[in-house]
């Protein structure tokens, strides 16, 4: 399986505080990487670091083609129809016509959002929100895709579909990274990294690491 | 009970001003740009009290013309700089050295030519040169016609006709709706939205606290800027021809009342852009353009007319008019300070019932 | 003690909540749990006494939250869902203030909350919004219960908050269950509704649970099957599944997948991989239960 990000050996600081220390990690086709570990960890710098959101200050980090990238917020513009937002990044993610009409089809009929379409962002459910969001995400079918709490604040069925359509995008081969304070989620990867000040402190299968979520907990401390 | 409500409200104000000076932008709102639009306001006094530029033709080479000519050029605010050979050259005289006027001695009169695209500018040499020119003639009874210029005219109240007198409760009048009004409306707002509102009432305080405590360090900031512009008209030398402590009263009166006006939008509005775009359009815009700041009221008419007279603004201009200039006392301005409280005490009741509403999430 | 007796509220033609009656006892946890729009917010809204525009009664503290909002707010300490401090406060500041609106001392928080406040009074000199979101959290508790109240209300505490900071939230709420107080907390961790006396279920304004754990796992008559599941062979497993006979429902469950099944389902190997009957949990029922909801509508 061939390597689509590569990070070697980075850190970043803000001012003082050191976010992220010599982190070094590898993600591969299909691999479902688990990203986990306290408020403040340094896991969004880690990933917006991936993302090429911000430089790191050492190391260096190679990724395959632009990552697809969700954030907590999920990113949409709240004022635009659901229509309006696929359009919008569609065309940001460089589609041409005929595409952006095949992907909005697509993302209809899988996220069953018909009765939404003309409907502005801001009143969907959130459950609806996060759906969109991700498959705006892959829109432009990432090898990358990199989701930051993509499930904060969701009710679980919310959070199965997600999982189920990271799921279905990794049997396609996309690598993902994930972050969660979910443990159940843990062992929704296919990979675990730990981190804690700054640095990873566990790196492998999940149940290899811990077979229950109280033996997980034992390293964030 | 009493106690617990004074130590309440004494609890926000702290709070408040830990806001304020923690925040830039706030910061900047409340004291730098009060500070800019005073010292703007200096800065452009002290361009006004320079000389105006002035040529001189005396196509005749009369000797009374020369007389008139050191007497203007002893006018502190007029200079002479340069003689225009021929009538024929009089307009090219205005493309150089910044000349605004022309003066022209002839045996049958003085005609006097101004720089007219600048109206303002026109008015002010006018008026100087009239008072040099009407003396001028005055002791020279020897002229034959009496120039045009120089009516007769005394000016009550601001007899040198200083231009510092007309901005000043302009100025006072923009700096209170920027302090009391827009930045205590966006404060109060920014309360509902970061939830600390929905916090609040699950404390014993108030709204009523609540609010005071708000806006008394936003009332205290307006009553600094007012002791500003008191001292900066001192120092241009205008004075306060009223009773000092009714000019005061108004300034307190006017600013408590574009508080409520503040709050009032900021109760019923949950949105910020909604609670700034209405600031500005109901409260800056016409109180700064139609109060009679910039347009005298006498010109407008109808419907505008009818409300503008209910605008604070108008209300707080007319009366500090009268107050610091004229000199009146509170029973000539009484229609203006019922209008301001009348405005105060509806305003303060619909933001507190405002206020009832619903807790944005 | 919380009594809610039939509370309907409407937003506009919109019924938020349709008959909602339950009773928390001193000294309890009840977990509220729910889809997103499930009328959690709104019920919160109501019974911290700050939405008074509801049909029913409610009492808090044997106060009625309409004519006695007052009184009720004295024994209630209710963090809304999302952060609602100052963020340009410390945290002593934020802390102090909130103390003096309710009337008391800011320094008893270390009595009042020994836990949470432990785990932040180092970090009291700092801004509230440099803070985490584990932080925030536990700054927004202690300021609830600076006032020692009776009745503590807590909407989402734990989103976004990591493992840790979540265990330690839970001790301090079950030291406060230990001392008397009475907890109505939402939350959408199942492992937190565990540790909860009640589960109280909330779809679409509607109560459709509220029983203990043991209780609710207890009554729950379906049959579930687990089986593990990679995620590439995903696609095909959900092929298959959907041939099978009495499949209800299946779901992902960490690396393996679980089935909800009626009784015309015989267990047989699915793309290579045996059903086991496994005990259903908390979540495996809210899912159940949902999903049978959402078809029904």
């Amino acid at each position: 399986m061939s390597r689509l990000v590569e990070i070697d050996h980075i850190s970043k600081r803000f001012g003082k505080f050191l976010a992220v220390d010599d982190v070094s990690l590898t993600l591969s086709e299909g691999e479902i990487l688990g990203l986990l570990g306290a408020n403040g960890a340094g896991k969004t710098t880690l990933i917006r670091m991936v993302c090429d959101l911000i430089r790191p200050d050492d190391g260096q980090i190679s990724v395959v083609g632009r990552p697809g990238y969700m954030c907590q917020t999920f990113s949409l513009v709240e004022e635009l129809t659901v229509h309006e937002n696929i359009r919008f990044y569609a065309t940001l993610y460089g589609l041409d016509r005929a595409g952006i009409a095949l992907r909005e089809q697509e993302i209809v009929a899988s996220l069953e959002l018909e009765p939404y379409m003309d409907r502005p962002v801001k009143f969907l459910p959130s459950g609806w929100r996060q759906s969109l969001s991700f498959s705006i995400a892959v829109i432009a079918d990432p090898p990358v895709l990199i989701l930051d709490e993509p499930t904060s604040g969701l009710d679980s069925l919310s959070r199965r579909r997600l999982w189920k359509m990271i799921h279905t995008r990794a049997a396609a081969g996309t690598g993902v990274i994930v972050s969660t304070h979910y443990l159940d989620e843990a062992y929704y990867c296919s990979r675990l990294a730990i981190m804690n000040h700054g640095r990873i402190v566990a790196d492998g299968a999940p149940l290899e690491l811990a077979a229950t979520q109280d033996e997980l907990l034992s390293y964030f401390r | 009970m009493q106690t617990n409500r004074r130590e309440n409200i004494r609890s926000v104000i702290r709070k408040e001003f830990r806001h304020i000076f923690r925040d830039k932008v706030s910061c900047l709102l409340l004291f730098l740009m009060p500070a800019a639009i005073l010292l703007l306001f200096g800065y452009a006094l002290s361009f006004e009290v320079h000389h105006h530029n002035i040529q001189v033709c005396n196509p005749g080479h009369s000797v009374a013309a020369e007389r008139l000519f050191t007497q203007l050029d002893a006018n502190p605010n007029l200079r002479v700089v340069g003689r225009v050979a021929s009538p024929a050259q009089i307009g090219d005289a205005f493309a150089r050295a910044n000349t605004r006027a022309v003066v022209m001695y002839r045996d049958d009169g003085i005609d006097v030519f101004v720089d007219g695209t600048s109206s303002q500018l026109a008015f002010s040499i006018e008026v100087r040169l009239g008072a040099v020119i009407a003396d001028f003639v005055k002791h020279e009874m020897r002229m034959a016609a009496a120039p045009e210029s120089g009516l007769p005219v005394r000016y009550l109240y601001n007899p040198s006709l200083k231009k510092e007198y007309m901005p000043v409760p302009g100025l006072v009048l923009m700096i209170f709706i920027l302090v009391s009004s827009i930045v205590l409306g966006t404060s109060v707002n920014k309360e509902k939205i970061q939830g600390t509102f929905r916090m609040l009432r699950m404390t014993r305080m108030t709204n009523g606290e609540l609010i005071a405590g708000k806006a008394l360090p936003y009332f205290l900031i307006s009553l600094f800027h007012v002791v500003m512009v008191f001292l900066i008209c001192l120092y241009f030398g205008i004075v306060i021809r009223g009773s000092l402590a009714l000019f005061f009263g108004l300034c307190i009166l006017y600013s408590a009342c574009c508080m409520s006006l503040g709050l009032l939008i900021a109760s019923w509005f949950d949105r910020p852009l909604d609670v700034l775009v209405l600031c500005w359009i109901v409260l800056f815009i016409p109180n700064v353009f139609l109060s009679g700041f910039i347009f005298p009221v006498s010109s407008m008419e109808g419907v505008i007319r009818s409300i503008v007279n209910y605008l604070p603004g108008t209300a707080f201009i007319s009366a500090f008019r009268n107050i610091a200039y004229k000199g009146t006392g509170a029973a000539e301005n009484l229609s203006w300070f019922l209008i301001l409280s009348g405005e105060l005490v509806l305003a303060t009741a619909l933001s507190l019932i405002g206020f009832r509403r619903r807790i944005p999430r | 003690m919380i009594v809610a007796e039939g509370i309907l509220k409407q937003f506009g033609s919109h019924q938020v909540l349709k008959g909602v009656s339950f009773q928390v006892e001193d000294g309890q946890i009840v977990a509220l749990m729910g889809a997103n729009g499930a009328g959690k917010s709104t019920l919160f809204d109501i019974l911290a006494t700050i939405d008074p525009d509801f049909e029913g009664s409610v009492a808090v503290a044997d106060y009625d939250v309409r004519k006695n909002p007052r009184e009720a707010r004295s024994r209630i300490g209710y963090v809304p869902g999302r952060f609602s401090l100052y963020g340009d406060l410390t945290v002593a500041e934020n802390l102090e203030f909130f103390a003096g609106a309710y009337g008391c001392r800011a320094g008893d928080i270390e009595a009042l909350s020994p836990f949470l406040w432990r785990s932040i009074a180092d970090f009291s000199g700092f801004r509230a919004d440099t803070l985490s979101g584990g932080m925030k959290q536990k700054l927004a508790i202690c300021c609830a219960l600076v006032h020692n109240p009776s009745v503590l209300l807590l909407d989402e505490p734990t989103v976004g908050v990591d493992p840790v900071s979540r265990h330690d939230m839970w001790k301090e709420i079950g030291a406060l269950r230990d001392k008397g107080v009475c907890v109505l907390v939402s939350t959408h961790y199942l492992d937190e509704a565990t540790l909860s006396d009640k589960i109280l279920f909330l779809d679409q304004g509607e109560i459709l649970l509220f029983d203990s754990p043991a209780d609710i796992v207890g009554s729950y008559s379906r049959r579930i099957f687990a089986f593990p599941c990679p995620s590439d062979e995903l696609p095909q497993i959900e092929a298959a599944l959907t041939a099978m006979p009495g499949v209800l429902e299946y779901y992902l469950w960490g690396d393996s997948l679980h089935i909800t099944v009626d009784a015309s389902f015989n267990a047989a190997p699915v793309c290579g991989h045996m059903p086991v009957a496994v005990s259903p949990g908390i979540e495996d029922i809210f899912i159940d239960t949902l999903s049978e909801r959402r078809k029904r509508v």
